[in-house]
């Protein structure tokens, strides 16, 4: 903007008219003491601010009839309302240059405010928008409201709530006038099939679900869908969208033969596009459940949704529930959980990740609560260094709401400007977040920037700008102008109750910083130790995948004989030193917890289940699985050819197995004794090292069987376990051609490192720390940049102090301790804040933490550490400089 | 530099003087008599600058100088304000009026010139 445009720009705030001589001419000295001011080495925003009070002085000192042609102030009043909003657009339009001129004198601190607030509000948007898309935004589906998800417990116990057995399902849904409809699907374990078209072999993801699921979720499927008769494992396929829009291009008619496995499905329908199931997520294709093979009444394996009837609340369908209890006792007395409990379904889904994400929120809404802070703090200081400025405006008769609209404006342009790059940050932020929470909560594929996000993002964006601009506003329009006159010089504008605010604030800052601090190393040392949990195998160099075999091809010798083949041949690749299967990797949770009866020995006759500290687990294996993980065998043997289906059944357990069933007994002792899981008896053969049951170290009771023996129970699909020292790359090659060799149709789905298998389980760990401890390091530096800045303000404020403390002959050390005083204040009364935090933050991490205490003495008293350090190293600067004044500069300033 | 309340009207009086006195010589423009305010005063009356150009202006209102824009080539027109008759007289009083106020504080205050 020209010089002659804002003396125009001021008289037209003032309301007053001039001839154009007067602004030509203000404009020309204007420019003239600008330019003398540059060259007395003035700053740019120095220079700017002086000659613009000039200006404002000479506009508002101007009157008399000559040079004012009118006053259109008095005349707009008496014009009455329309001109006089014209006039206030007016006004608004000069105070609006005002504050981007103002923006514009001072380039960096806009880009450090801007900056600061872009880091801060993207944050907390894209936390937001997690805890939106998961917790709050309503389910995708018809009446969300109106479904729930069904457990199955003891009467009266809800620590016992399990999955539902399909028994108790089939009398639900035939009896419970509650619902609307129901369905269970098969989440147990995930399924798929592999799905030959084109000549291409592709394995998909598959849900076994009832004929009532579409129904229960309204989802409208293009074609008849299933129906009860399909519920006896009728070949019939209801195909996901997005699987018949990429796999058949559109064209596969209803009632058409695709082939899964090897077998032929009839297709029963279409999903609609972006279908997602709510307990799974994403389905290329549905099956129905077989539940006339469920029979087993104890056997809690299947998920049960419901919709209720229209009207129906969800405490009515409890209380129906609960009274057939009674009568599913009667019927099926071996099942003692006999009483089935409806939860809403989006609460259920939420539950387990509803107290991490609100912690996410705290963290990061005090992150913002510091870059607001550190915001507000360098407005204040600038707003000081415009103390003169305000004052002549102020003497001159503006009113205080014309001082701070301008301002005002200046902050929420500002303000703007941040939410808008915050709007980027949060763009890129959430990106991240989805890939890195992938797997640790339900729903993330909902998550983005919508418009109750951007709505929020709106929101705090406007808090913000109260938060760091509507005080330093208030307090530069409430200066007395006498009070700053009086002051002439340029350097010290400051009020004690300013410094004071000032400091308070950069406490505040380092409070909160430490808040999170120690959130952050709590949640890092509980990492560390999860990762140094022993799980009893190696997971360093071993490759995994998994290979499925159609069950119309491969009988139960075939797969016998497949599986110990690969097992060979992949051993057998240069490199591999040994390569097995099993129906499930350890450290990766429960799977098959069979009841085993013990038949000799002290316990014969007891039949072990899983209850408390006993987690008795099942697997099967094939080839060298042992070794492949470097099992130990610490009695006996292991599998070999020996132990085909015509051998007697045989089994290896587990130390932790052996020494339940056989208390007392040597592991040698242990072998030789029989056990019966699932009512079968075997022999045990060998007793090898433990595995844990989960990433948190849970012990396990396993007993394994070879797949040899126990191929006919049902069709495995083996995880292969391969492993070398050499990289993933350059081994899965031979691996796919050795798969390839023995059967071109079969896919070798999901290669992964055993390490990321199990490094899964820690996700949701690893989630935590990323998002807290990049908050806490955001907030750490801001913290420290704020306190550096604080003091290097006082500095300069003080300098003629410090100049006569020189004079007189102050040590360098003396004034070093001056500052660094000043600095020990702030800091400790940070501290005390930090720790009452950290504290009460600590309590609340405990859900996220493993083995660690989040108000951990230690954990508080290093963080209390890293803080300190990091202040004094932001004190020190400012403290050097001001004991390095040379006294003859400082007493000029005075 | 601290202003009591007193002064206003003095400041007032003394604006006028420097501003006619500047003009005695030959006539200037509003940036030249700033200037040498500055300069002369060595810094001391910088205060006056934020009430140059309502000063020139009442002053004209008032017939005590006259503005004029005079065009120089190769240079931007500046306007020029010299003393007109009622100026000079004015000048006239207003030099011995703080003549008079100088002389009275001598005798009562002490104050010397330099």
């Amino acid at each position: 903007m020209t010089w002659e445009a804002m003396v125009r720009d001021e008289f037209a705030r003032l309301g007053k008219r001039v001839d154009a001589g007067v602004v030509e001419e203000m404009a020309q000295h204007a420019a003239a003491a600008f330019e003398a001011a540059r060259a007395d080495g003035d700053t740019l925003e120095d220079a700017a601010a002086q000659i613009e009070s000039l200006i404002a002085s000479w506009c508002a000192g101007t009157s008399g009839p000559r040079r004012l042609v009118r006053a259109p102030l008095l005349e707009s009043t008496a014009a009455g309302p329309v001109m006089s909003a014209g006039f206030w657009l007016d006004v608004m339009r000069h105070d609006l240059r005002y504050a981007l001129r103002q923006i514009r004198y001072a380039p960096i601190f806009a880009i450090v405010v801007v900056a600061t607030l872009a880091i801060g509000i993207g944050g907390t948007t894209a936390v937001f928008s997690v805890v939106e898309g998961v917790m709050l935004a309503p389910l995708p589906y018809e009446e969300p409201g109106r479904l729930v998800r069904l457990y199955q417990q003891e009467p009266g116990k809800p620590d016992t709530r399990t999955q539902i057995s399909g028994v108790h399902f089939a009398a639900v849904r035939d009896e419970a006038a509650s619902f609307e409809d129901v369905a269970v699907m098969n989440t147990y374990s995930e399924h798929s099939l592999d799905l030959v078209a084109g000549g291409q072999a592709r394995r998909i993801r598959i849900l076994q679900v009832t004929s009532g699921y579409f129904r229960t979720l309204r989802i409208g499927v293009d074609g008849p869908g299933f129906a009860r008769e399909d519920e006896s494992g009728s070949r019939r396929v209801v195909l996901s969208h997005s699987l018949w829009r990429t796999e058949f291009h559109s064209d596969t008619a209803l009632g058409s033969t695709i082939r899964l496995n090897g077998e032929a499905y009839e297709v029963a329908g279409i999903g609609p596009p972006g279908f997602v199931d709510p307990m799974v997520g994403e389905i290329d294709a549905w099956v129905p459940y077989n539940l006339a093979r469920d029979v087993e009444p104890q056997n809690y394996s299947v998920t049960m949704i419901g919709r209720l009837r229209p009207g129906a609340t969800i405490g009515q369908a409890a209380n129906e529930l609960a009274s057939m209890t009674a009568s599913m006792e009667a019927r099926w007395p071996t099942a003692r959980r006999s009483q089935l409990v409806p939860l809403p379904m989006k609460d259920d889904l939420v539950a387990a990740s509803r107290r991490p994400l609100q912690l996410f929120l705290a963290a990061v809404v005090l992150m913002l609560l510091v870059a607001c802070v550190n915001v507000a703090n360098l407005v204040l200081v600038r707003a000081t260094g415009r103390v003169q400025e305000f004052a002549v405006r102020a003497a001159l008769g503006s009113s205080r709401a014309r001082l701070a609209v301008p301002l005002l404006l200046e902050s929420a342009i500002l303000a703007m400007l941040g939410g808008a790059f915050g709007l980027a940050v949060a763009y890129l932020a959430i990106e991240a977040l989805r890939r890195l929470a992938d797997g640790t909560m339900p729903r993330l594929q909902d998550v983005g920037l919508n418009g109750t996000v951007l709505a929020f993002a709106g929101a705090v964006t406007a808090a913000t700008a109260i938060t760091f601009a509507v005080v330093p506003a208030l307090r530069l329009a409430r200066i007395a102008p006498n009070d700053a006159l009086r002051r002439q010089s340029r350097s010290s504008t400051g009020t004690r109750a300013q410094g004071r605010l000032r400091s308070a604030l950069a406490a505040l800052q380092l409070a909160v910083a430490l808040t999170l601090l120690a959130g952050a190393a709590a949640l890092i040392d509980s990492f560390v130790r999860l990762q140094r949990v022993n799980l009893g195998f190696r997971t360093d160099g071993v490759l995994t995948f998994e290979v499925g075999l159609p069950s119309a091809r491969y009988d139960e010798y075939k797969r016998a004989t497949f599986q110990e083949t690969l097992a060979g041949k992949l051993a057998a690749i240069p490199g591999v030193t040994a390569a097995g299967g099993t129906s499930r990797l350890p450290a990766t949770g429960s799977y098959h917890p069979w009841t085993a009866r013990i038949l000799t020995g002290p316990r014969a006759g007891v039949v072990l289940s899983r209850s408390r500290g006993v987690n008795l687990q099942n697997r099967t294996i094939s080839g060298g699985f042992l070794d492949a993980l470097a099992i130990p065998l610490l009695a006996g043997r292991a599998f070999d050819d020996r132990d085909d289906a015509k051998a007697p059944g045989r089994v290896v357990v587990s130390a932790n197995f052996a020494r339940e069933a056989f208390p007392g007994m040597p592991f040698d002792a242990v072998v030789g004794q029989r056990i019966a899981p699932l009512g079968q008896p075997r022999d045990i053969i060998g007793v090898v090292g433990d595995v844990t049951l989960d990433v948190y170290g849970a012990p396990s009771h396993v007993v394994y069987h070879a797949h040899r023996q126990f191929a006919a129970n049902r069709n495995w699909t083996l995880t292969q376990a391969v492993a070398t020292e050499l990289p993933a790359e350059r081994v899965l090659p031979s691996i796919r051609a050795v798969v390839a060799a023995m059967d071109p149709e079969l896919v070798v789905h999901r290669p992964m490192p055993l390490a990321a298998v199990v490094g899964r389980g820690i996700a949701r760990e690893r989630f935590a720390l990323v998002l807290v401890g990049s908050f806490a390091s955001v907030a750490l530096l801001l913290a420290v940049l704020g306190l550096y800045g604080v003091l290097t303000y006082t500095v300069r404020q003080r300098t003629p102090e410090i100049g006569i403390r020189i004079a007189f002959g102050a040590t360098a050390a003396q004034v070093q301790a001056l500052v660094l005083k000043q600095a020990a204040g702030v800091v400790a009364l940070g501290l005390a804040g930090g720790l009452a935090g950290a504290l009460a933050a600590g309590r609340s991490l405990s859900s996220l933490l493993f083995q660690v205490n989040g108000s951990d003495g230690r954990i508080l008293v290093a963080t209390a550490g890293i803080l300190t350090a990091a202040s004094l190293l932001s004190a020190w600067l400012p403290a050097r400089r001001a004991a390095r004044l040379p006294p003859r500069v400082t007493l000029q300033e005075l | 530099m601290a202003l009591r309340p007193f002064s206003k009207e003095l400041k007032k009086g003394s604006a006028d003087l420097l501003i006619l006195a500047l003009l005695e010589a030959r006539p200037r423009h509003g940036y030249e008599i700033g200037r040498l305010i500055v300069e002369r005063s060595h810094g001391a009356l910088s205060y006056h600058i934020a009430s140059l150009y309502p000063t020139l202006y009442r002053l004209e209102d008032d017939g005590r100088v006259e503005g004029r824009w005079v065009e120089k080539v190769g240079q931007r027109r500046r306007r020029y304000y010299k003393l007109t008759a009622a100026g000079r007289r004015r000048l006239a009083s207003e030099r011995s009026m703080w003549q008079d106020f100088f002389l009275a504080l001598q005798r009562v205050a002490g104050v010397k010139q330099p």
